[in-house]
């Protein structure tokens, strides 16, 4: 298909629905189309649309799709594509290097998901401390940036003094403000701290409930 | 005591003087207060009370005097002792949050001729409002038409008219932001206007009986069209605080209202306004015309002045004083924990009752005594509610299934699997059918689980799981599982798992072998992050815990071969370890393949619903880890529940011996010791 003019945020909108609920061919192709043609939106839409097909196909699409738009300067694409190539495009080994390097773009361009990326795998893979507290800034930019995962990150970091100096008193923090977005993990990391006095907290079987019950409320919430 | 039972008391107490009082006015419909006339009105406030009537614990099956509705009746029966002027009302989540509250939605079905369990106390407590929270909504829209007596004009539910008129609370539900999306008006009744007459103190300094109309508006948070979306969406819209109050508010003060008290079920939040925000309480109390805020949902205490949280520490919240954008505010944290009280101080001027926000003061009180015990529970809330906490209690011990064992954690440590193999069972086959019918890429992949002891002594030898062997109730299933994590399934390599369970192995000391006194063989690492790999009598592993951290998993196998650190695995486990609780190696939240919704625990639930008998054979002797065997000169110990070595024997755990019945923690727990040399 021969694409004429960029297609408006409306026009993908539909199309993404058409193709997804409808099965419609030409919604997808015009999709393909103009996320050939370098635009953004319509890759983004596109890379959704294949990223719930199965089959290799469809990964391997999908991931040329994204390379497109990251190599064009969008930072969610290079996000996506990060992610992609960490699982692997098709349930096959990940590439984590070529990972690494478009989530570093992306978190240098500020997406708050790929800093999170970023310094974790990092932290996985530090050899040298220098690495590991690049990987902790990492970590806390993301978390400053409103991250939930990040948060929780970080103040599972803070706690292991993995890239950073133990202080349970700052994961404590960061465990609270997770749990103040919502984030089911910190909430539970907080339900087990009350059960079993950790992280400076007395242990108090009531507030542990009550974490608990918060953790099912935000998992149910992130449905 | 509601309002109308206080009067009827005074008058009873003081009938002659206030018959003399009353006789001089022939028209009691315009009474004459004199300006300069002042009066104290305490506003008392419940909120999240998620059906906890009675202070107990229904998984547990035990008493938990730190919550219930039961206690809170006690502080407000003190409440109204101390003020002459009382009003009692609650911000909302009521039906929803125990056990009692599903049984009475999902299991038996509560009659349309039958009041709600929490209604019921609730209107003998003699609320006079209460607001909608964001857990009304849970159990849909027609079932909250049905437990509140409202007929809601919804395009899912028959028209008003053919809808059946059931028992609901005698006091006035409101909430104003709520409305349908066929006639754009809110669904229940917006604000009411309440008549009532208090004692005050006239200027000559006689005390007097004066009429006060109180408006009462009710809001709840927007963000409830995501979160039940599946009920509402369709159905009904909701509209911003600002905007609501906006609306609203002066028509309650065109209508009389004296003062009007917002119940909204929320915070505040100093993020920009928005008309969906969840928490819009901060731009709501600077609506002209609200006099008193009743907050809830954040499950706090205010005013606290020692609050860390971070919606009570922005711009305009006044955390010590209890003012949110200079409105007397309160939240009376939750499950009946606390009552919130607003001592409004009140002046009759030329041009009406005026609050004096700075002779008002707010704060809460708590059940729990200064000493850490409890206040007593009012008798009479157990009396009412009894049938259906029976109810409850016999439904949790509904058996689900079977087992021919018992199911305990007490070994956990040193190798039993009797209480986590069915765990890991349940989770592994519940990930295998959704990889087959959702992810084929992965359809080849073998799938193992990890579950890990959550109770494993640390309150003390009554810290443990034990599940009779017989039948297997709900409540068993909370045991087995204490928490309500969700399950996640993972895609790691050998590598990975054995990176994994290196690190689950630092629950165990560094044992010297040529040692002659004794070692403790726990370390501080706690039990819930000892994870145990299982996968269908397929996996086996040892643990040398001679070696230091990190080089202890020895002869990692899978179908008997050396498992291959390059091969991939799906592991099921659990949202805060894949996410990277603990902090496992390789484990931050990017290995997840799937997210499940559901909880482990309805997992296990669902398994041993299906497997109907659970068998020692095949559920609880897969013993997929030992400790490496080595002898030891001294012995090596741990603690447990006392008198268990049998138990030991019985679950396959060889050389394990009780050396004292009681290891001197005053914890009930006893000192064993494990022959390591003969694993």
């Amino acid at each position: 298909m021969q694409v004429h003019r960029p297609a408006s945020a409306e026009q993908v909108v539909g199309w993404l629905h058409a193709a997804a609920d409808g099965h419609d061919e030409a919604a997808e192709q015009a999709l393909a189309a103009h996320a050939a043609s370098g635009e953004a939106g319509a890759g983004r839409a596109y890379a959704l649309l294949l990223a719930h097909r199965p089959g290799a196909a469809a990964a391997s699409e999908r991931i040329a799709v994204l390379k497109h738009a990251a190599e064009a300067g969008d930072a969610f694409a290079a996000t996506r594509l990060g992610e992609a190539l960490l699982t692997g495009p098709t349930g096959g080994t990940a590439d984590a290097a070529q990972a690494l390097r478009w989530l570093e773009r992306a978190a240098r361009s500020g997406v708050p998901e790929a800093m999170r990326r970023v310094g974790s795998l990092t932290l996985q893979r530090a050899v040298e401390p220098a690495q590991a507290s690049a990987a902790v800034a990492w970590l806390r930019r993301a978390a400053e940036a409103g991250d939930g995962a990040a948060m929780f990150l970080l103040a599972n970091a803070l706690r292991a003094g993995q890239g950073v100096e133990a202080d349970e008193r700052e994961a404590l923090v960061w465990y609270e403000r997770a749990a103040d977005a919502e984030y089911a993990p910190a909430l539970h990391a907080l339900a087990l701290a009350y059960a079993h006095g950790e992280l400076g907290l007395a242990a108090d079987a009531a507030q542990s409930r009550l974490m608990d019950h918060e953790a099912a409320e935000a998992s149910a919430h992130a449905r | 005591m509601p309002m109308k039972l206080a009067r009827a008391a005074a008058l009873l107490a003081a009938s002659s003087t206030l018959l003399a009082a009353c006789s001089g006015s022939g028209d009691d419909t315009t009474p004459q207060i004199t300006v300069g006339t002042s009066a104290k009105l305490a506003l008392l406030e419940t909120t999240d009370l998620h059906q906890n009537i009675l202070g107990y614990d229904y998984y547990k099956l035990k008493d938990d005097p730190s919550v219930g509705l039961d206690r809170t009746a006690t502080l407000i029966a003190a409440a109204r002792a101390q003020n002459a002027n009382t009003m009692l009302f609650d911000a909302g989540d009521v039906i929803q949050g125990t056990v009692l509250g599903d049984y009475q939605a999902l299991v038996s079905k509560l009659p349309c001729t039958d009041k709600l369990a929490i209604f019921k106390a609730m209107d003998q407590l003699g609320f006079d409002a209460g607001a909608i929270g964001n857990h009304e909504f849970n159990y849909g829209l027609a079932y909250l038409g049905q437990v509140t007596n409202r007929q809601f004009n919804v395009k899912n539910l028959p028209a008003p008219a053919s809808q059946a008129k059931c028992q609901g609370p005698t006091y006035a539900q409101v909430l104003a932001n709520v409305v349908s999306t066929l006639d754009n008006k809110p669904i229940f009744q917006p604000y009411v206007l309440l008549d009532r007459t208090i004692t005050a103190t006239a200027p000559d300094g006689s005390s007097v009986r004066v009429p006060i109309k109180v408006g009462v508006i009710g809001l709840t948070p927007p963000t409830i069209m995501s979160w039940d979306k599946g009920n509402l969406e369709g159905n009904v819209t909701t509209t911003g605080l600002k905007e609501t109050a906006q609306q609203y508010v002066p028509e309650m003060k065109a209508r009389g209202a004296d003062i009007v008290v917002a119940i909204s079920h929320g915070g505040p939040d100093n993020a920009a306004y928005s008309p969906t925000m969840e928490n819009g309480n901060l731009y709501l109390a600077q609506v002209p015309g609200i006099d008193v805020l009743l907050m809830g949902h954040m499950h706090q205490v205010f005013p606290n002045a020692a609050s860390t949280v971070a919606a009570f520490n922005i711009p305009g919240v006044d955390k010590l004083a209890g003012t949110v954008s200079g409105v007397p505010a309160v939240m009376a944290n939750f499950w009946g924990k606390n009552l919130g009280i607003v001592n409004l101080s009140l002046k009759f001027t030329a041009t009406g009752w005026q609050v004096d926000k700075t002779a008002t003061t707010t704060a809460t009180v708590s059940t729990q005594n200064l000493d850490r015990s409890y206040v007593a529970a009012d008798a009479t809330i157990a009396a009412l509610v009894k049938a259906e906490h029976e109810g409850t209690v016999a439904y949790v011990k509904t058996p689900i299934g079977n087992a021919d064992f018992r199911l305990s954690t007490y070994f956990a440590d040193v190798g039993d699997v009797s209480a986590i193999q069915v765990v890991n069972q349940a989770q592994a086959a519940y990930v295998k059918a959704y990889v087959a019918a959702n992810l084929p890429q992965y359809a080849a992949l073998p799938v193992l689980s990890v579950s890990a002891p959550f109770k494993s002594g640390f309150a003390g030898g009554g810290d443990y799981t034990d599940v009779a062997s017989g039948p297997v109730a709900i409540f068993n299933a909370a045991d087995l599982y204490l928490y309500a994590n969700t399950i996640q399934a993972v895609r790691v390599s050998g590598a990975d798992i054995k990176a994994w369970l290196e690190t689950a192995a630092r629950r165990f000391n560094q044992i010297d072998p040529t040692k002659t006194t004794a070692q403790a063989l726990v370390s501080t690492f706690p039990g819930y992050n000892f994870d145990v790999l299982d996968g269908d009598s397929k996996v086996s592993y040892e643990i040398d815990v001679t070696q230091p951290v990190g080089s202890r998993v020895r002869n990692l196998a899978y179908e008997g071969a050396p498992m291959n650190p390059a091969a991939m695995f799906i592991v099921a486990t659990n949202n805060y370890r894949a996410s990277g609780g603990g902090s496992f190696p390789g484990l931050d939240g990017s290995k997840t393949i799937y997210a499940s919704p559901d909880s482990n625990r309805d997992t296990l639930i669902g398994y041993v619903k299906a497997a109907q008998n659970i068998a020692k054979a095949s559920n609880g002797n897969d013993r997929s880890w030992h400790f490496s065997r080595v002898a030891t000169a001294g012995p090596v110990t741990f603690t447990s529940a006392p008198g268990l070595a049998a138990l030991a024997a019985a679950d396959g755990v060889v050389g394990v011996t009780q050396l004292q019945a009681d290891d001197g923690t005053g914890k009930g727990l006893a000192l064993y010791r494990i022959d390591l040399g003969v694993q």
